[in-house]
């Protein structure tokens, strides 16, 4: 009889990835706060808007890579009851994929945390010591992709749907890809390299989809394919595809 | 029931399994024997579809492993010779794992836990190599499942111990289960095994039960005038094995079998299959 998917499963081996190193629900938001704290304070560029992105996509990826370990101790340490335990493959993938989700949203939290607790301190110590305050923070947009995009009324929703596309197919790709990389191997400088290569590039790339977004001027064929989302979410499928072959030919699946 | 049919499994050049075939019935505790690298562990994660074989099928209860469906998976639990042990305490290491088994049984569990004295509440990490372990023997043998796997199960446990984990496995075997346990300690478990299988040269050659073994083969002390198909030297004087020809049936000496049949493998194997 064949068994249906179970979420009760699911949930479970979330939970022993979790409990491989219970430790790090304490020790992810500690440093995303102390990267956060340190990067706004120590970054030497005075585009406010600049340093946040710089923070904000460094929180975000040293999180992912501490998540990309804790599912590889999960694997290859514990590899004998992860992948003997009574349970499906989507079982497993979705549990691995959700301790990414966490890692995520944790470290998003924690950034915003960290910003907060800056600026706090910002204004406490300008006002208790009358000096003139440690950041400037004019242009504050705590990256909410809304306010950027306001600044822009002629946007059409075609292109508030292209830029939020965007958004997720590029991060998304570094994830997934880092993610089933990490299930190949167990050399954590091979995935820790290939997901910052992904994670600079999906930056870049996205740094030029904006210019794009917002230039008026006519693109060129390049731009056209390169910049557009459905060019990334087809390779983000392409890429998913070949690896789950792979996974398939390594064992994993 | 187990059944292998031409397994082999190399790993890159080295081949450790070569067209392997064999039946492993339940209610049997198996002894897997065999010297370093010839392919215990990789057979026990065969079973257990941790790897694939690279030709062959090997079959659980008629399902392919390999598939990982619930059904083979809920059925097996392999203990790993050195298993992974997160920063948790027992009680929750435990309960983390008896959720994904239907038949987890927590009685087994805990009184296995007791017997061996450690406690629930302590914490993984805090406890000595042996302690985990018996912790985690404790889980494997919770779980209740028809078919547990034991790699190596008591390296590190103390001779007490190792007295325990006989007496717990013998009470929770029946007729249903079907439990192989690969070790190089022959003496800690010569009294619980009924059956053994021995691998040597990428291949099983020897299946056979220890009551079929000894009513066709005599193990005991040699006399001079006597030429056995194997002897060995020993502090009691020259031990050895005979064929059994008087009906008289000797407990066999897994440590002497094991040699004799690495040494003498084609006498022993045709005394063992005569007749059959």
């Amino acid at each position: 009889m064949k068994t249906s998917f179970s979420i009760i499963r699911t949930l479970n081996i979330y939970r022993s990835i979790w409990q491989t190193s219970s430790e790090w629900f304490i020790t992810l938001p500690v440093i995303a706060i102390s990267i956060t704290l340190s990067f706004m304070i120590f970054l030497p560029i005075d585009n406010f808007f600049v340093s946040q992105l710089l923070t904000f996509i460094s929180v975000t990826t040293i999180s992912q890579i501490m998540g990309l370990k804790l599912i590889q101790t999960a694997i290859y340490n514990n590899g004998f009851t992860f992948f003997t335990i009574p349970s499906r493959t989507e079982e497993r993938l979705i549990a691995m994929l959700m301790t990414l989700a966490t890692n995520l949203v944790i470290s998003i939290a924690a950034y915003y945390i960290g910003f907060i607790l800056l600026l706090l301190a910002n204004s406490f110590i300008t006002e208790i010591f009358q000096i003139s305050p440690f950041i400037q923070t004019e242009n504050t947009c705590l990256l909410n992709p809304l306010n950027i995009l306001s600044q822009d009324q002629q946007l059409s929703h075609y292109s508030i749907g292209q830029f939020i596309c965007m958004l997720i197919t590029l991060p998304a790709l570094c994830f997934l890809a880092a993610f089933l990389c990490t299930i190949i191997t167990s050399n954590q400088w091979i995935k820790s390299s290939i997901f910052m290569l992904l994670y600079i590039c999906s930056t870049v790339i996205f740094i030029f989809f904006m210019r794009y977004l917002f230039s008026k001027t006519d693109s060129t064929l390049w731009q056209t394919i390169f910049l557009s989302p459905y060019f990334y979410i087809l390779l983000a499928i392409g890429i998913i595809s070949a690896s789950f072959y792979k996974l398939k030919t390594k064992q994993i699946l | 029931m187990i059944q292998l049919k031409n397994i082999s499994r190399a790993f890159g050049e080295k081949t450790v399994l070569k067209q392997i075939n064999s039946d492993i019935r339940p209610g049997y505790i198996y002894g897997l024997l065999g010297k370093n690298g010839e392919g215990k562990t990789t057979l026990l994660k065969l079973i257990c579809g941790l790897i694939f074989p690279d030709g062959g099928t090997c079959l659980v209860n008629g399902e392919e492993p390999r598939n990982r469906s619930l059904s083979v998976l809920s059925s097996i639990y392999l203990l790993p010779e050195e298993p992974y042990f997160p920063s948790v305490k027992v009680k929750t290491y435990i309960n983390m794992y008896a959720s994904f088994y239907k038949s987890f049984d927590k009685e087994i569990c805990y009184r296995s836990l007791k017997a061996f004295e450690v406690s629930p509440e302590s914490e993984l990490k805090s406890l000595s190599l042996g302690q985990r372990k018996k912790a985690a023997i404790a889980l494997a043998f919770g779980t209740n499942t028809p078919i547990l796997l034991l790699d190596e199960p008591t390296n590190g446990l103390d001779i007490p111990s190792k007295s325990i984990f006989r007496q717990l496995l013998a009470s929770i075997m029946n007729d249903k289960r079907t439990v192989i346990i690969s070790t190089h300690q022959v003496r800690d478990l010569e009294s619980l095994i009924d059956a053994v299988i021995i691998l040597d040269k990428q291949n099983i050659v020897l299946n056979e039960n220890l009551s079929d073994i000894s009513k066709k083969l005599s193990f005991r002390k040699i006399m001079n005038d006597e030429t056995p198909i194997y002897r060995q030297p020993s502090p009691l004087g020259t031990i050895g094995i005979i064929e059994n020809t008087t009906n008289e049936e000797t407990p066999v000496d897994l440590e002497l079998l094991f040699n004799a049949v690495i040494s003498k493998q084609e006498e022993i194997i045709a005394i063992l299959t005569n007749n059959r």
